[in-house]
């Protein structure tokens, strides 16, 4: 018999159970990660009564943990994908909100510079619109500087998120660990206690918030915890054991942050999280922040580099090229926090043009002219002289240049404006080659004269060579190697005339300039005998032939290089003036063609080894041997100091006479000259060997003994023993103190001619390892340091040429000659060879080249047109005439090119007309530059955008970003929604249930009751049975 | 299907939470009257308004150069008008001087009366504006525009430069005129046929002297020189207005443009607010409905049952 009693209580304690199990439920209805159990009843096993079977009751055969483990990992997923977006939606709006709003809006700052700027433009005298000017730039610097600010609190921020969202993440694995731990007691996840799954299942979801995470679950409930995308890839929880994840930063990018795997253990880059909070927030640092941080930094630096160079091409208030307006901080981190306005000075705001036109008050052509500077022009022509010819003068350096016979002409180089004390030598030329140096403008320096010769001119001067288009050829000023200006007299003398003070004798009442002007030429030693010519340096004067009734004055290169004017502030006379003088030398520059000897000056030493000054050495020009001459030499070849020479009638004889012949006008240039002969015999070339023999001017010399010596010393002696032993005193041998043999000349034979042979005058090896023939000897010249009245002059020796010559003539007197530009080059010069035939050039040069921007601001310009069309370009300070050009009037604007200056006329200029062309010193008024600042503007700077374009943009692509990820935010939302609702549905706690269970199990646990009552009153009946 | 207590409580508050977020957008939309409160709710519509602000702000730059582009040519007109009136009364003077029946010392009168008038000129051609910068210099602003030297010799001290000034995106305008522009030089053919220029004031100069020597050739130069000189100030006084007249025109264009641009940003930035208030009042509407809804539903439990 079944027991009803037993049944009723299995079933009484059954549903006990089940109704703890649902106050359990309603007890945890708002417990966060809890599942909703439900105990299962089942029927006890039946007992068999008989041919039948009774059931034995109920007992609660477990309690269910409502689980599903597929809509579990749903919600993480949807939760990682959710949490992902977080990040993006509220820092991106942010920067949107920062950047974009009007308070710290670049936008605005850019609108008030500009208005300023133009505002300044309407009155640039005003210091108080130069003042807002400087305000308002200084406005944009602070705004930029603000923004990186406020974009440097975000990315703070969003660092210390990104540093706590990890944290959290490293809490959270470890806290895995230890429930994995917990979970090793159990064999089988149904056997694990319910609370403890619930544990990692929250935990787990708490993690796929802050990144996506993959799960791999073992029978018994433990889980191991991947962050890649496979279960193997960066895993972080693997049982008990948890890994902890780092950032890590460099210091010199703080935007940029990486995650790492074991940063203390075995540091490994993690690389594939792809959601959640962390996912997000590198997401934003990268996409938004990042972009932001260098699209603004990237318009700082455009916006400076774009104000600068303008700013820097204007004129400020004082007259000065205008500074950078802004600068960068050396200590900010980016451009964007860094920039700032390099001055406070309102006046220093360049708002003038750096050029200016002035017409003459009287001109007669209503020409209108106007000035434009173009600094992008590059005039061309040949490589600069640095990288075409090493600095070394030596002729092992020098470079071929090989002038075809066809063209006659071949580009060298040019010499850039600015470079220092250049010297450049022609070696191995053809007779006829020469060096010739030009300017741009085709104003011939140095070099023959071409002005004969048109073909030539065509040749050279050409755009392609980097001439000026319509330059023209002059040769006004080649050659001066002294300062040179011309004097023009006026007015009729009509008393005694001084010149510098001095009187001039010889002057008789009415003599025209013409006749004053031969009149002190003629009393010259009378004017530069006198003090004040001493004083002023004048060294000679002339009559220009080309203009009569005008001296031409020369003065030391040394001598002040003043116009002309100031040299003559001592002249006085009645009746006649002197005019202001005009230089003869290009822009003042002393140039040189020739062999030239400086003075050089040699350092004096104390006894302490000290430097206490310096004393000048008298120059020495040293030749090497001199050619045969048999045809002579022509007058006017050669110049000695601007003297030129007679003719040398041919054969010429020897050094000697060449020496005598220099000495002819030593009277009139202090130069006296000296011949020697000096065969140099270096030690190794001699060949002592006993069979080789010498005579030397036809006599014999006795070798005996010379060659068995022990050491070659003393074989050299003996052999220097030897000849002088045999000498018949034409000649004689010494050693040198550098070991080389010399030969040389006799006393009383200096200059003459050595021949050197074997003795049996055949070509075979002498004792001298020379060749077999006849040696020549060289000349040398010497200046002193002093004139003829005592005084110290520091003038170089010049060996130079005249009409009839050129350095083909002095290298046969075995000079070497060199093109000489003393101080610097004033101009860009354009240096050919000319005479075909190939030569070598080497050159020696100093100083580097200068702004020729800035040089010619300097030097004001004066543009006078000489016909309708022809006009010259002249420079004010110096007189030179820098370009004579043709205007080439039939264009729409006439326009005249000079150097990157455009003056352009709106009515061709007239015969007369004067345009002065100066550096804008005094133009406060001009505002041309900072309409240049305000066309920036609407300049696209930055692609095809503007500045504020440019930023707009960039604002709104980033608030697309921030509005992209609103709408993921809510469709994920959506999706999150039903995950969480799914994963209810299952584990979720209903009261309304729960309050039906509970009914349900009272119920039954009533009954269950009852049937026990039942059973204990069967009991009591069966007992009362007596 | 089962919906959890939790599921329950959550979901309405997240709703009415939600409504009553578009409720306070709605709100503050309404107070500001614009339609974008953050450039993030709509960044299109926010650089809309944006680019919309700095063109309004740019002509209204321009209104200010207009401005002051028209004060310096006032001040230019009334001296050049000034100018122009001298030298009327200098022409009349020369006539009267050209009468051969004059004396001398009528001629001395008359040159009186001229080197006072030119006195006039000069001062008139010195005029500086308001911050005290020499109107006839060109650009060097600081310095006056002729001077005389020690000889008498007049000579002009400022430069070319005309300056301009942007009133619009593509339109510029000059605002001044060197002096040499409105006191022109006149032009004498030489004996060797060569035109030369003389100075405004050297030409006035030499002809007072004509006027008090009696000199009837250099009188009679003067004459025609005169009508020169005048002819010359008047064109100088045509061109600036012009200029002036081109102000006129460019002021009236900016308005327009101006107007333009505000209606086009009222468009864009200003609210509808009928439509807004209709919104809102719907927003109101289901916030009320949201939460009276809830009420209900929150009090419906079986356990209010269980008694």
């Amino acid at each position: 018999m079944s027991d009803i009693a037993g049944i009723a209580g299995n079933a009484v304690m059954a549903y006990q159970n089940a109704l703890a199990t649902v106050s359990n439920n309603i007890a945890n209805v708002a417990t966060d990660g809890y599942s909703r159990q439900d105990a299962t009843l089942t029927a006890l096993p039946v007992t068999p009564a008989g041919n039948f079977f009774l059931g034995s009751g109920v007992i609660v055969g477990t309690v269910k943990r409502q689980y599903d483990a597929f809509v579990e990992s749903n919600l993480r997923n949807t939760t990682s994908d959710l949490a992902a977006q977080g990040p993006m939606v509220s820092y991106a709006n942010r920067v949107v909100d920062v950047m974009g709003g009007p308070t710290l809006g670049l936008n605005n700052a850019f609108d008030q510079f500009f208005t300023s700027a133009r505002a300044l433009s309407t009155d640039t005298a005003s210091t108080v619109l130069r003042s807002s000017f400087v305000r308002d730039a200084q406005g944009v610097a602070q705004r930029f500087g603000q923004l990186s600010e406020q974009l440097d609190l975000i990315q703070n921020e969003t660092n210390n998120a990104l540093d706590s969202t990890v944290t959290q993440m490293n809490t959270l694995t470890q806290q895995i660990g230890v429930v994995n731990g917990q979970l090793t007691k159990q064999l089988t996840e149904a056997r694990q206690p319910a609370d403890l799954l619930d544990q990692r299942d929250l935990l787990l979801r708490k993690l796929s918030g802050l990144a996506r995470i993959n799960t791999t679950f073992s029978t018994n409930g433990q889980v191991s915890v991947s962050l890649g995308s496979s279960a193997t890839q960066d895993v972080v929880v693997s049982g008990s054991k948890s890994i902890p994840i780092g950032v890590q930063r460099d210091a010199a990018t703080p935007d940029k942050a990486t995650l790492v795997l074991d940063p203390y253990g075995k540091p490994q880059a993690l690389t594939a999280v792809s959601s959640g909070t962390v996912a997000g927030l590198m997401a934003f640092n990268d996409q938004v922040l990042g972009a932001s941080k260098s699209a603004l930094n990237n318009l700082a630096s455009t916006f400076a580099s774009q104000a600068n160079t303008i700013h820097t091409q204007g004129i400020d208030g004082y007259g000065h090229t205008g500074q950078a307006l802004f600068g960068f901080d050396p200590k900010a981190l980016d451009a964007a926090a860094g920039i700032q306005v390099a001055f406070s000075d309102p006046l220093l705001v360049a708002a003038a043009a750096q050029f200016r036109v002035s017409e003459n008050p009287n001109n007669v052509g209503a020409g209108k002219a106007s000035l434009a500077f173009d600094s992008s022009a590059s005039p061309g022509g040949p490589a600069p002289l640095s990288s075409v010819l090493v600095n070394n003068d030596h002729p092992s350096a020098a470079k071929t240049i090989t002038v075809p016979s066809g063209a006659g002409v071949a580009a060298v180089a040019t010499i850039p404006q600015g470079m220092q004390d250049v010297a450049m030598y022609l070696d191995t030329l053809q007779a006829g080659q020469e060096l010739q140096i030009l300017t741009r403008d085709g104003r011939q320096l140095l070099g023959h004269s071409l002005a004969g010769d048109s073909a030539a001119q065509a040749s050279i001067i050409s755009t392609a060579n980097g001439f000026a288009a319509g330059a023209t050829y002059s040769d006004a000023y080649l050659n001066r190697s002294t300062v040179q200006q011309s004097v023009k007299i006026t007015g009729t003398a009509t008393g005694a005339q001084s010149f510098l003070g001095v009187a001039v004798a010889g002057s008789a009442a009415g003599n025209t300039p013409a006749t004053t002007a031969a009149l002190l030429v003629a009393n010259k030693a009378a004017i530069l005998g006198g003090a004040a010519a001493i004083a002023a340096g004048i060294t000679d004067l002339a009559l220009d032939p080309n203009n009569a009734g005008t001296l031409l004055v020369t003065s030391a290169a040394s001598a002040t290089q003043s116009a002309g004017a100031a040299m003559l502030a001592a002249s006085s006379s009645a009746g006649m003036q002197f005019g202001a003088g005009e230089s003869l030398n290009y822009k003042g520059m002393t140039v040189f063609y020739g062999a030239q000897a400086q003075v050089l000056m040699q350092a004096v030493y104390d006894d302490n080894g000290h430097v206490t000054g310096s004393k000048a050495q008298a120059p020495v020009l040293q030749g090497n041997s001199i050619q045969a001459l048999p045809q002579g030499i022509e007058a006017n070849t050669i110049t000695v100091n601007g003297v030129a020479l007679g003719a040398l009638p041919g054969p010429v004889a020897n050094a000697q006479a060449v020496a005598d012949w220099i000495n002819t006008v030593s009277g009139q240039t202090g130069v006296s000259a000296s011949a020697a002969n000096l065969v140099t015999v270096p030690a190794a070339q001699l060949k002592l060997d006993g069979v080789s023999s010498l005579r030397i001017n036809d006599v014999g010399i006795d070798l005996t003994g010379v060659g068995a010596r022990a050491s070659s010393a003393d074989a050299q002696q003996a052999l220097v023993s030897a000849i002088n032993n045999s000498s018949d005193g034409t000649f004689m041998a010494k050693m040198a103190t550098t070991g080389e043999l010399i030969i040389t000349n006799g006393a009383g034979y200096e200059g003459q001619d050595i021949s050197i042979q074997n003795l049996q005058g055949s070509d075979s090896a002498n004792a001298l390892g020379l060749a077999r023939g006849s040696y020549r000897g060289q000349v040398s010249l010497t200046q002193p340091l002093t004139d003829a009245s005592g005084a110290e002059v520091r003038k170089p020796i010049q060996l130079g040429f005249g009409s009839a010559g050129g350095p083909s003539d002095l290298a046969q007197l075995g000079f070497r000659s060199g093109a000489f530009i003393t101080g610097a080059a004033k101009d860009d010069l354009l240096v050919f060879v000319t005479g075909a035939g190939a030569a070598t050039v080497s050159a020696s040069y100093a100083g580097a080249p200068t702004d020729a921007k800035q040089a010619l601001r300097a030097n004001p310009m004066n543009v006078q047109f000489l016909s309708n069309t022809r006009y010259r370009i002249t420079d004010v300070a110096t007189h030179t005439v820098l370009a004579e050009r043709e205007l080439v009037a039939t264009q729409l604007d006439p326009a005249i090119s000079y150097q990157g200056l455009q003056l352009s006329f709106i009515a061709p200029p007239r015969q007369g007309d004067q345009f002065r062309l100066d550096g804008n010193s005094d133009g406060i008024g001009n505002n041309e530059n900072i309409l240049a600042m305000n066309a920036l503007e609407t300049k696209p700077v930055l692609g095809s955008k503007t500045l504020s374009g440019a930023y707009i943009d960039q604002v709104n692509e980033m608030g697309n970003i921030a509005r992209q990820a609103t709408l993921s935010q809510t469709a994920l939302t959506v999706v999150h929604d039903q995950a969480v609702s799914s994963r209810d549905q299952i584990s979720g706690v209903s009261l309304d249930k729960e309050a039906g269970d509970l009914i349900r199990y009272q119920q039954a646990y009533q009954a269950a009751a009852k049937a026990m009552q039942v059973a204990s009153q069967l009991f009591d009946s069966v007992l009362q049975i007596r | 299907m089962q919906v959890s207590t939790n599921l329950l409580f959550d979901r309405a508050s997240v709703q009415m939470s939600n409504i009553q977020n578009d409720l306070a957008k709605s709100q503050a939309q309404i107070s500001a009257q614009k339609q974008v409160l953050n450039p993030s709710d709509a960044p299109d519509q926010a650089s809309t308004i944006t680019r919309l602000k700095s063109m309004i702000g740019k002509q209204d730059s321009y209104q200010a150069t207009l401005d002051s582009a028209q004060a310096r040519l006032d001040m230019e007109s009334t001296t050049l008008s000034n100018a122009g009136d001298i030298l009327i009364r200098m022409k009349e003077l020369t006539i009267q001087a050209n009468n051969g029946s004059n004396g001398a010392s009528t001629r001395t009168v008359i040159a009186t009366e001229m080197q006072g008038l030119r006195d006039q000129l000069m001062s008139l051609a010195n005029s500086t504006d308001s911050s005290g910068s020499y109107i006839f210099s060109g650009s060097r602003l600081h310095s006056p525009a002729f001077t005389t030297d020690s000889t008498g010799a007049v000579s002009y001290q400022g430069d070319q430069t005309q300056m301009q000034v942007a009133v619009g995106d593509h339109r510029k305008l000059s605002i001044n005129r060197p002096g040499t522009q409105a006191f022109v030089s006149v032009v004498r053919s030489g004996a060797d046929g060569v035109s030369t220029g003389t100075g405004f004031f050297t030409a006035i100069d030499e002809l007072i002297a004509g006027v008090k020597s009696g000199n009837g050739t250099v009188m009679q130069r003067g004459l025609t020189e005169m009508a020169a000189l005048h002819q010359g100030v008047v064109l100088a006084q045509a061109s600036g207005g012009t200029d002036m007249k081109a102000i006129e025109q460019q002021g009236a264009a900016l308005d327009e443009t101006k107007l333009s641009l505000k209606s086009a940003l009222s468009g864009v930035e200003d609210l509808d607010m009928p439509s807004a208030i209709t919104k809102m009042q719907k927003q109101l509407l289901s916030l009320e409905a949201a939460q009276a809804s809830f009420a209900k539903v929150s009090q419906m439990s079986l356990f209010a049952y269980l008694k």
